[in-house]
């Protein structure tokens, strides 16, 4: 595919309707329902969603490395700017050469485990030198010297001597700083973050989110942040797109997302956590628990916890995506017309002056 | 390390010393000593025997004295001159028996646990990269069905299966008109042609069990996330496998390698009897029968530091292997 | 304040734990201090918030407290409503008892805190069986009036745990620790397991028991935006000893230890347009085996002066009610939230 007018557009993947449906003894698992979504070149695209909403099978679905039991359909369309052409990565075969290279070269991932991403087997050196040696440069000597630059510029002191340390020796939030060294060492257009920082102490958190702000400064890469940590996202996002049970419900830049929430999953969600210096009233909660995505229906999926459900459209219709602006867009009943927009805007003041 | 090794080895010592005095003193423990049975069996079988000679043994051994002090010329014997005793069944000193055969017991454990590994952990691999394939339900299988037969009963039949097809059941391990020959190579191969079936018997039943803890370790190690890291850097599916999983499963295995030494050593008897090898099993089988106290207390004695020393080697591969246990060996 | 308002003394208590190595192990065992020296008090009715990073220690504290384990040394005063006072780390049977049905605890992880053979019911009641003699339709009734309170489906209760989710778990942890009524809960990071949507109805559920049993709360947790929500009055640990140690909102407007400051910079502010000025406290958590010598913060503090890395700041009362351990303590400036810079 071949696309002119995408080479002055600053749209470095897009991701279109991504399915993973996993097939269980109990029913098809739709753990992934038609997922859209950009990246921007050199942006932060924030992907927030409660524990099992389909997240890490999202990203993982990008660069095809999950397990054979899940199958994936749709469009991940990734502009390569090497061959300056448009590459659909899910038409490629699942362990072919030409996703191998765009592995860890271009688009390169970290994980949520920093305790168990590495082998306990191999040094450190040995794992990070290993994805520079394929992509990048066949010389050992010379690969571990970019090994160790990228160890210091992530922060690691000493790195000539923790190079051939193993990964025990390190503690969480080292691993995670190498487990960074290492996505970055082959300078990728994207990063895959899943929840870089949740296993991570909050002064250690801190450490890495600046680490990685400054490096997406200096490479000019796109970074896919996942987390279910809002204040992260609000730290580092340009733009959010808020899951719920295998389903983005609202998109919009981190701004408009916490200025103007539209939905009501990601209204509750912004309400319901603890801020800092605020005036303690009643803490606001969504009813109900995260229902297990079997079998679902074609219908709104957070029908049941919603406050503003209407009986007989939001349980039996296909909820239509809404674009309100250029870069806000919800799936939700609410905004099907314009003068819900305006409605909503009276609850939010409404509630606004209840809270004072 | 260097100072791990040598402390295990001392640790050996004592060890061997403590198992020493206890295993003389089971041997002891039945009624009567060798030189009963001995003339007991030889009055039943009509032979004459030199009363004068027997005394003389009774004597140099110390039989008439407690055992401690029978145990003491025994280990004094070993430590000063090498002498381990006199084996009343074969009528020549103990080292001279145990010479002839622990090299072919060696050798045919050897040739065994080789033909375990290179059979076993393939396999392995296979059926847990191809798991609930129908090569994956052939050898499961397969794998059940060995180790459910008695290792005797599978030798018989392929006694039989031989005999009926190439018209010998390859008893022992050298043809009788080898026996008194020198080493040329058509002795070597007629070897090799009889070590088919007892390696075959005696592997068996270890390969099958090592075939299920090799899938079962590499099914564990493949769900692992840093085979994920792996992949998500770009690296092939084979290359993954065999650096990563393949090595953190085969870890455990190799490192049982000490120990399944001296259980294939001494867990085939039976099997060496029906298949009439001139192994160590039914030569121990029959000192202790016969209450040759020194012939069987050598041999225990020899396993005994062979186990110790497998355990030593298990522990050192294991660290070699694993960092992360190497790490805590050093003490920091 | 007077004496009458106190529920519970901690005094100098102190707990290490010799990890063991094995028979033919190597050299001496390292001794690690989990908690060392701490002496803090707990007025009735409140909620007293412990805050700190991940190995600091706060589980074991809590834990010494319900007497989980046995401190190495201390004292955990309980002032009886008369007035009288009993060390519940001596107490003998008789009075053990008592205290055990007053001081109950919450568990950290709501997956492995709950016996997978038991079914809810049973959990919920042992306490119950193993503190009072009462007859089953009494047992009946408690359970249910407690399962009502913590927002549990009385039809759940003949299942077993494996059928809930975090939250429901985490509430099963509640109600057994509720089913006693006792005047001290500690919950040792009863809502880090779970997610936003569901640490909000705990957190709720938590606050309105309080109001209605008058429970006092011993709130361990390692996220400050929780703690400053549901605490009265917050510690803040490190490395197994008290630094600071304030009412709430002094506490976070007006930091005095350079720890705490840091801390509450470093906490993501889910709030684009208020970024708060970013203290990027440089090296790792020390390990607790080996710390280091003086102020245990000294590697990692920006203020750090030269007596330091050799002298131990002992807590002190700063201001009234405000407690801090750091030598430059009145000397600094330090900023708290809500100081947009
Ligand atoms: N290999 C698998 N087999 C069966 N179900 C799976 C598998 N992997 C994921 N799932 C299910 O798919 C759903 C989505 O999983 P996913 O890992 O993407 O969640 P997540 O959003 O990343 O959650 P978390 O925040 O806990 O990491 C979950 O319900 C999970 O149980
Ligand atoms: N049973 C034990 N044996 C040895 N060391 C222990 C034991 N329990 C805890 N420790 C050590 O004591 C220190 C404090 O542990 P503790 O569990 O109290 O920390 P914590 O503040 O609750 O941390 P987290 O936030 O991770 O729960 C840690 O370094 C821990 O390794
Ligand atoms: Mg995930
Ligand atoms: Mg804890």
């Amino acid at each position: 595919m071949r696309c002119e007018d995408r080479k002055n557009n600053d749209i470095l993947l897009e991701v279109r309707n991504l399915k993973v449906h996993i097939k269980l003894d109990e029913g098809i698992l739709k753990a992934v329902d038609g997922v859209s979504f950009p990246i921007k070149r050199g942006k932060t695209m924030g992907l927030v969603g409660e524990s099992g909403c389909g997240k890490s099978l999202t990203s993982k679905a990008i660069i095809s490395i999950n397990p054979d039991i899940c199958q994936t359909t749709g469009e991940v369309l990734f502009y390569d700017s090497e061959k300056n052409e448009i590459i659909n990565l899910l038409e490629l075969e699942k362990d072919s050469a030409e996703i191998r290279d765009i592995r860890g070269k271009k688009i390169s991932m970290i994980f949520q485990e920093p305790m168990t991403a590495f082998s306990p087997l191999h040094t450190i050196g040995n794992q990070i030198m290993e994805n520079i040696l394929i992509h990048k440069m066949k010389n050992k000597k010379e690969a571990k010297e970019v090994a160790i630059n990228m160890l210091k510029r992530v922060g690691i002191a000493d790195a000539e001597k923790r190079i051939n340390q193993y990964p025990h020796e390190f503690s969480g939030g080292m691993r995670q700083r190498a487990m960074i060294a290492m996505a970055l060492s082959c300078n990728p257009d994207l990063l895959i973050a899943d929840e870089p920082t949740t296993a991570l102490d909050v002064t250690i958190q801190a450490q890495v989110l600046e680490l990685m702000n400054q490096l997406q400064k200096e490479y000019e890469m796109a970074i896919l942040f996942i987390t279910h940590n809002l204040g992260v996202i609000a730290e580092i996002c340009d733009e959010v797109a808020v899951m719920y049970l295998g389903e983005i419900v609202e998109r919009a830049s981190v701004k408009e997302l916490f200025r103007n929430p539209r939905h009501p999953y990601t209204k509750g969600l912004i309400k319901s956590i603890p801020k800092m210096g605020r005036k303690k009233e009643r803490l606001y909660s969504i009813e109900g628990n995260v229902p297990l995505p079997l079998d679902l229906p074609p219908a709104c999926h957070f029908y049941e916890r919603c406050e503003y459900r209407m009986d007989g459209i939001c349980n039996k219709q296909k909820v239509p995506e809404i674009q309100l602006s250029e870069d806000h867009m919800v799936k939700c009943f609410l905004y099907n017309n314009y003068d819900n927009i305006k409605q909503d805007n009276y609850i939010k003041q409404e509630t606004e002056a209840a809270d004072v | 390390m260097l100072k791990y090794i040598v402390r295990r080895i001392l640790y050996i010592i004592p060890t061997t010393i403590f198992i020493s005095i206890v295993i003389f003193l089971l041997i002891q423990l039945p009624p009567g000593d060798f030189l009963s049975v001995y003339t007991a069996k030889a009055v039943q079988e009509g032979e004459t025997i030199d009363k004068q000679a027997l005394e003389r043994m009774r004597q140099d051994y110390g039989l008439d004295k407690p055992w401690y002090v029978q145990y003491f010329k025994w280990i004094s014997g070993i430590i000063t001159r090498g002498d381990f005793g006199y084996s009343f069944t074969y009528k020549r000193p103990v080292i001279s028996v145990i010479k002839q055969y622990l090299g072919i017991t060696i050798m045919v454990s050897l040739v065994t646990m080789l033909f375990t590994y290179i059979v076993a952990i393939p396999i392995g691999i296979f059926s847990a990269v191809k798991q609930y394939s129908i090569g994956d339900y052939i050898f499961t299988i397969i794998g059940f069905f060995g180790m459910g037969t008695p290792n005797f009963l599978f030798a018989i039949v392929l006694m039989y299966l031989s005999f009926k097809y190439f018209g010998n059941p390859m008893i022992g391990l050298i043809s009788s008109e080898y026996v008194e020959s020198a080493w040329t190579w058509a002795k070597i191969l007629d070897l090799l042609k009889h070590m088919i079936i007892p390696v075959i018997v005696i592997g068996t039943a270890n390969t099958c069990g090592l075939i299920r803890v090799m899938r079962g370790q590499l099914l564990d190690e493949l769900n692992k996330q840093y085979v994920i890291t792996a992949r998500a850097k770009g690296l092939p599916e084979r290359r993954i496998l065999f650096k990563y999983p393949v090595r953190a499963a085969i870890n455990p295995i190799i490192s049982t390698i000490g120990w399944s030494l001296t259980s294939i050593f001494t867990g085939s008897t039976i099997t060496a009897i029906v298949l009439n090898l001139p192994t160590q099993g039914p030569v121990m089988h029959k000192a202790l029968l016969n209450q040759d106290m020194y012939l069987a207390g050598t041999w225990l004695l020899l396993m005994t530091v062979l186990t110790l020393l497998g355990t030593l080697i298990s522990d050192l591969l294991l660290a070699w292997l694993d960092p992360r246990i190497r790490y805590e060996k050093k003490g920091k | 304040m007077s004496k009458s308002d106190i529920i519970l003394e901690i005094k100098n208590l102190t707990k290490e734990f010799n990890v063991k190595t094995k028979l033919f192990g190597y050299g001496k065992t390292p001794t690690i201090k989990a908690v060392s020296d701490i002496s803090f008090f707990v007025k009735r009715g409140e909620t007293f918030g412990l805050v700190g990073e991940s190995g600091c220690g706060k589980t074991t504290l809590g834990r010494c407290i319900v007497r989980g384990i046995d401190a190495t040394s201390g004292q955990v005063m309980y002032y009886m409503e008369d007035g009288t006072k009993i060390d519940f780390l001596k107490a003998k049977e008789e009075e053990y008892k008592d205290l055990r049905k007053r001081i109950q605890m919450i568990f950290q992880d709501p997956y492995s805190s709950l016996d997978p053979r038991m079914t809810v019911y049973d959990i919920i009641s042992e306490p119950l069986k193993a503190c009072y003699k009462l007859s089953k339709p009494e047992i009946d009734d408690r359970v249910k009036e407690i399962g009502k309170a913590t927002g549990l489906d009385i039809s759940y209760l003949k299942r077993y745990p494996h059928a809930f989710s975090g939250g429901q778990r985490q509430r099963i942890g509640i109600a057994r620790a509720l089913i006693t009524l006792p005047d001290i809960i500690v919950c040792d990071e009863p809502v880090s397991a779970l997610d936003v949507s569901i640490q909000a109805q705990i957190i709720n559920i938590l606050k309105d028991l309080q109001a209605e049993y008058k429970m006092t709360y011993i709130f361990i947790a390692h996220d400050l935006s929780v703690v400053e929500y549901i605490s009265d009055r917050v510690a803040v640990m490190y490395l197994g000893r008290i630094v600071e140690l304030a009412p709430t909102e002094k506490m976070y407007s007006y930091p005095k230890h350079p720890y705490t400051e840091a801390l509450l910079s470093a906490v993501p502010n889910p709030d684009p347009e208020r970024k708060m000025r970013r203290i990027i406290l440089q090296g790792e958590v020390p390990i607790p085996s080996n710390p280091p010598a003086g102020c245990h913060f000294h590697p990692r503090c920006p203020y750090r002066g030269k007596e330091c890395d050799s002298v131990i700041p002992e807590l002190y009362e700063l201001e009234d009610g405000h407690y801090v351990a750091c030598h430059y303590a009145n000397k600094l400036r330090l900023s708290g939230i809500g100081q947009v810079q």
